[in-house]
């Protein structure tokens, strides 16, 4: 299967067909079925008991990230004269915009689950197909790995974008935890509020850490043990096959971020890879498909670019 | 109990042995738990190099901190149960066999070889050194500082 970001480009914007059927080609076990074929039935950690949170007020997704947004045409002709007259540096704005909002949105819904509701479709794969407690603890850890692998990703990025692209992200991430301990969790003490942001502060530094000495040792053996301690909590009766499937989806994500374009990922191109969906490692045919629909789509030959889009991000790399 | 399941967790016990240890020391270690466990549930005993090593981590975590947290538990929490419950009975030779592939596949790296990830990522354009000089602090334990140069040289540019 095609990554769905080439899928998305070379499909939608470039009409490259030919790519579209190999979609559903691969035999590969996506990340869920693998997870699925262990005949171990689940070992409940007395340590890590379901806690489900019951919402005394819950926070509204904001407009604006709804797939069906759009600015009125006014707004957007007023948008481009005022980048334009004022020569604004677009990807300074977009840090906050793709960086701090859709990102961090994305990352956030992937095991956002509530007392009571039914389960995302990625929140099925986190909490019952890899049996992990229902906590916000839990949905932290979650959180935490997405928002590591869009900082692998950030830090290839020219330094003073992807610095900025990175501060948005944490920004958001925290705010965002704050908000919800006091309206969703009825956290009402500050100082209590505080001491948690504090720890899950220094939780994201220890994700970061062990995430970032799995990457750069090239093991999976080291990135299980990492995935072990965090998500997994460190359960000592884990099924070894979930873990597998977890290594699975971490490396799937990774591919994808290797072979998206700074252009296209800063420009909020980049979706997750969905937990039931399976990728195949791209031909040297298909990448160059890929960078040629890139190119086409934001910087189509003959073609005029608007103030907004402007961007010093590369569009090969 | 068969035969052919005591085989499958010696198998896997001695496939978790070389799973590279913990660099920098955590509050739980996957490899020795996992050996643990397999060793408790193929009823084998643990093997003598692997005690060892844990018994040296132990002295090293106590000089590491002062306080042992499992003195203090067993202090307050008497009546706990201190050994883990690996419920032995839901195993059988087939789940084993499960295990040990995918057990197996990580140690062969075979998702990290799947889907290979390139300079791009490795020694990325906006922070060349991250990942190497990360790597440089683990290799020591994570237990030595770095030279005040080094420290300015990150307050004053920001790259790690």
């Amino acid at each position: 299967m095609i990554p769905r970001q080439v899928y998305r480009t070379a499909v939608k914007q470039h009409r490259a067909h030919s790519l579209a059927g190999r979609r559903l080609q691969s035999n590969r076990a996506s990340p869920k079925e693998l997870a699925l074929q262990s005949h171990l039935p689940k070992i409940e950690n007395p340590d890590t008991p379901d806690r489900d949170i019951n919402p005394k007020r819950k926070l509204p997704k904001p407009a604006y990230e709804s797939e069906n947004f759009k600015v009125p045409e006014w707004k957007r002709a007023f948008g481009e004269l005022f980048i334009n007259v004022f020569r604004i540096d677009m990807d300074n704005v977009r840090a906050g915009t793709m960086g701090g909002s859709k990102y961090y949105y994305m990352c956030k819904d992937q095991g956002l689950q509530f007392k009571d509701e039914p389960l995302s479709e990625t929140a099925v794969f986190w909490y019952q197909t890899l049996g992990l407690p229902r906590t916000f603890g839990q949905w932290f850890q979650i959180t935490g790995l997405h928002v590591w692998l869009l900082f692998v990703r950030m830090r290839a990025m020219p330094f003073k974008v992807g610095k900025n692209y990175q501060q948005k992200l944490v920004d958001k991430f925290f705010k965002d935890i704050e908000l919800r301990l006091s309206e969703e969790m009825n956290i009402l003490s500050g100082q209590i509020r505080e001491s948690y942001m504090k720890d899950f502060h220094s939780q994201l530094l220890g994700i970061t850490f062990s995430y970032d000495e799995a990457l750069a040792s090239n093991s999976d053996s080291v990135l299980a043990a990492a995935l072990w301690r965090n998500v997994f909590n460190g359960d000592k009766n884990i099924d070894n096959v979930k873990l597998e499937a977890l290594v699975r989806y971490v490396r799937m994500q990774l591919y994808i971020l290797n072979k998206i374009s700074d252009r296209a990922f800063g420009f909020g191109d980049f979706e997750f890879v969905a937990p039931n969906e399976t990728i195949e490692p791209l031909t040297p045919q298909e990448e160059e498909k890929l960078r040629e629909a890139t190119r086409q789509k934001y910087e189509p030959q003959n073609g005029k670019i608007l103030p907004s889009n402007r961007s010093s991000l590369s569009l090969d790399e | 109990m068969t035969s052919t399941f005591t085989n499958t967790a010696k198998k896997i016990v001695s496939l978790l042995e070389k799973y590279p240890a913990d660099k920098v020391k955590h509050y739980a270690s996957y490899k020795f738990s996992q050996i643990e466990r397999f060793c408790n549930i193929g009823s084998i005993p643990i093997p003598k190099k692997i005690l060892e090593e844990q018994a040296l981590e132990q002295k090293k975590q106590q000089k590491l901190i002062k306080i042992d947290v499992k003195k203090l538990k067993r202090m307050i929490f008497a009546d706990e149960n201190a050994t883990t419950n690996y419920k032995k009975e839901l195993f059988d030779v087939d789940i084993l066999n499960q295990q040990y592939k995918s057990l197996k596949n990580i140690a062969d790296n075979k998702w990290a070889d799947y889907y290979k990830v390139d300079k791009k990522l490795l020694e990325p354009k906006g922070n060349p050194n991250y990942y190497a000089r990360l790597m440089k602090d683990v290799n020591r334990g994570g237990q030595e500082r770095e030279s005040i140069f080094d420290a300015f040289r990150t307050i004053i540019t920001g790259k790690y």
